[in-house]
């Protein structure tokens, strides 16, 4: 198990008073949120609340309408493209359909970003790539095309892909959506064990409950456009904010119905 | 009523805020000392862009000029002035119809292929993942596609010149009685240095209109299937409309500043 965070270490992420519109929709208001090094924390929320919108957000893909990302103490949105592109290698992202490059191999996916950003000689990727898809076993998957995998072979490829510059934070965007329950187990062991073997931080977003308790050490709730709730998985679990206790027990009466029914 | 005109000037900023990013990007690679793209992609695409493009525009260039031939030299034989059919249709490829007919073909086939694929490649997140890892998908996926099209492009117009000059003069000897060493001289003595320029000068403008808008139109997909096939529909449609009116633009200045 790795080391928890202490209490004077500074975040890896804070967002402060995060707001984002697109028009007249109001996407997200006053969003507050720390994460801090070696912290696996869920985001939960409705399909359509924001979730994913986060994770952009923290990546600098899109701008906040105010507020600000912190990244490491430094501001994401004041940063040149230049450093922006430096400060993203530090970051690996998991994608819900996991985005492979569909016309490169698996290993040529792996290999990209290393060719592409670091002057590692054509062995030390190859070892590199290797070592990555033996993590996640697929290592016999190395010359096929992603259309040749199933969706949680892919979804593994894809962590092995932001898994190959070594990142200090990685960003998972619903990690078991899609896959079967044994398959959504193993996904789940997975970012638990290569997270907590590379002391590495992450920002999980889903709405699948038994894989939110599975992986968090922390969870936070996003609900129309905030975070209305932040705790640990046991707190969340027999929590009295009736938003959670709904979202959490999947019950249909509640005020996230409310809110759908008019 | 002025929605069409708002709609198509935020257009075209954007394709030069597409175009100055890309050039931004390629500098910020070019400063860490590192290629801005891969030569290999470049090549793949130079090789599907000109050499795969060779023999639809050298098939529909020779028609062409087979068939100007054929027409010019039919109504100006009663007159007894077939000898203008070699300068004419040299005249009218190398400056004009090369290019255009050229830009129209690559617009089809390059441009709604560029579009697809970026398109496509949107809809499945891959040009988010691309520039999440911080790899620069301007740099990495539309400089060597634009670059590609905009140098092959006058290799291409040459290719149709040639085939279109090549179609005629086979029409001449066959239907007018113009040998083709004297359809070469007369061929020769009627073109000027000037008119090959512009013919060369409109079809780097034209692979660049083609790249760029078709670039464009597939990185601004937003949706599923039906939006990349409407976006390539759009590509093919705007790109050559664009390349006609630029070329009726070149002409028109152009003329202007021969007469003046």
């Amino acid at each position: 198990m790795s080391e928890p965070p202490s209490a004077t270490e500074r975040p890896m992420v804070e967002l402060r008073g995060l707001r984002l519109s697109f028009g007249d929709k109001e996407i997200l208001r006053d969003v507050d949120l720390a994460v801090a090094p070696r912290e696996r924390l869920v985001v939960m929320g409705q399909s359509g609340s924001g979730k994913s919108t986060l994770l952009r957000l923290i990546l600098g893909i899109i701008p906040p309408s105010a507020g600000s990302v912190w990244f490491r103490g430094r501001e994401i949105n004041r940063m040149s493209r230049a450093k922006l592109d430096l400060m993203r290698m530090r970051i690996g992202m998991v994608y819900q359909y996991s985005a492979l490059i569909s016309s490169l191999t698996v290993e040529e996916n792996l290999a990209l970003p290393l060719e592409e950003l670091t002057r590692k000689t054509r062995d030390e990727i190859a070892r590199i790539v290797d070592e990555k898809l033996d993590l996640v076993g697929l290592l016999d998957t190395k010359p096929q095309l992603p259309s040749e995998l199933s969706g949680g072979m892919r979804k593994r490829v894809g962590l092995a892909r932001a898994l190959v510059m070594e990142p200090e934070l990685i960003l998972f965007d619903e990690p078991s959506a899609g896959l079967d329950p044994v398959t959504s187990s193993i996904v789940d062991e997975l970012i638990i064990r290569l997270t907590e073997e590379t002391d590495t931080t992450s920002i999980i977003v889903t709405h699948e409950m038994d894989s939110a308790f599975r992986i968090a050490t922390r969870m936070a709730m996003l609900y129309e456009g905030g975070i209305v709730a932040e705790d640990t998985p046991e707190n969340f679990e027999n929590s009295d904010n009736p938003v959670v206790r709904q979202f959490v027990k999947g019950e249909t009466e509640g005020p996230i119905g409310d809110g759908q029914k008019e | 009523m002025f929605r069409p005109v708002t709609a198509c000037l935020s257009a075209m900023s954007s394709m030069v805020w597409l175009l100055s990013d890309t050039v931004q990007e390629i500098l910020i690679r070019l400063a860490r000392g590192r290629a801005p793209f891969r030569l290999s992609i470049f090549f793949d695409h130079a090789g599907r862009a000109g050499v795969g493009s060779i023999p639809l525009v050298a098939m529909v260039s020779l028609f062409l000029g087979l068939t100007m031939a054929l027409l010019t030299g039919y109504q100006l034989q009663p007159y007894g002035t077939e000898r203008l059919v070699p300068p004419l249709i040299a005249i009218a490829f190398t400056r004009e119809l090369g290019p255009l007919i050229t830009g129209i073909m690559l617009a089809a086939r390059i441009g709604a292929a560029y579009t697809a694929e970026l398109g496509t490649m949107k809809v499945a997140e891959e040009v988010e993942a691309i520039e999440a890892m911080g790899l620069g998908p301007l740099r990495f996926l539309v400089a060597p596609r634009i670059l590609a099209v905009f140098l092959l492009m006058p290799c291409l117009a040459i290719v149709s010149d040639v085939s279109a000059i090549l179609g005629a003069a086979v029409i001449s000897k066959t239907s007018l009685g113009i040998s083709m060493l004297y359809f070469k001289d007369l061929a020769l003595e009627g073109l000027l240095v000037q008119d090959i320029l512009s013919g060369i000068v409109k079809s780097f403008l034209f692979g660049l209109i083609i790249g760029v808008i078709a670039c464009y139109k597939g990185l601004a997909v937003q949706g599923g299937a039906d939006e990349v096939g409407d976006a390539t529909t759009s590509s093919v449609v705007v790109a050559i409309t664009t390349v006609i009116a630029t070329d009726t633009l070149f002409n028109i200045v152009q003329l202007q500043l021969t007469a003046s």
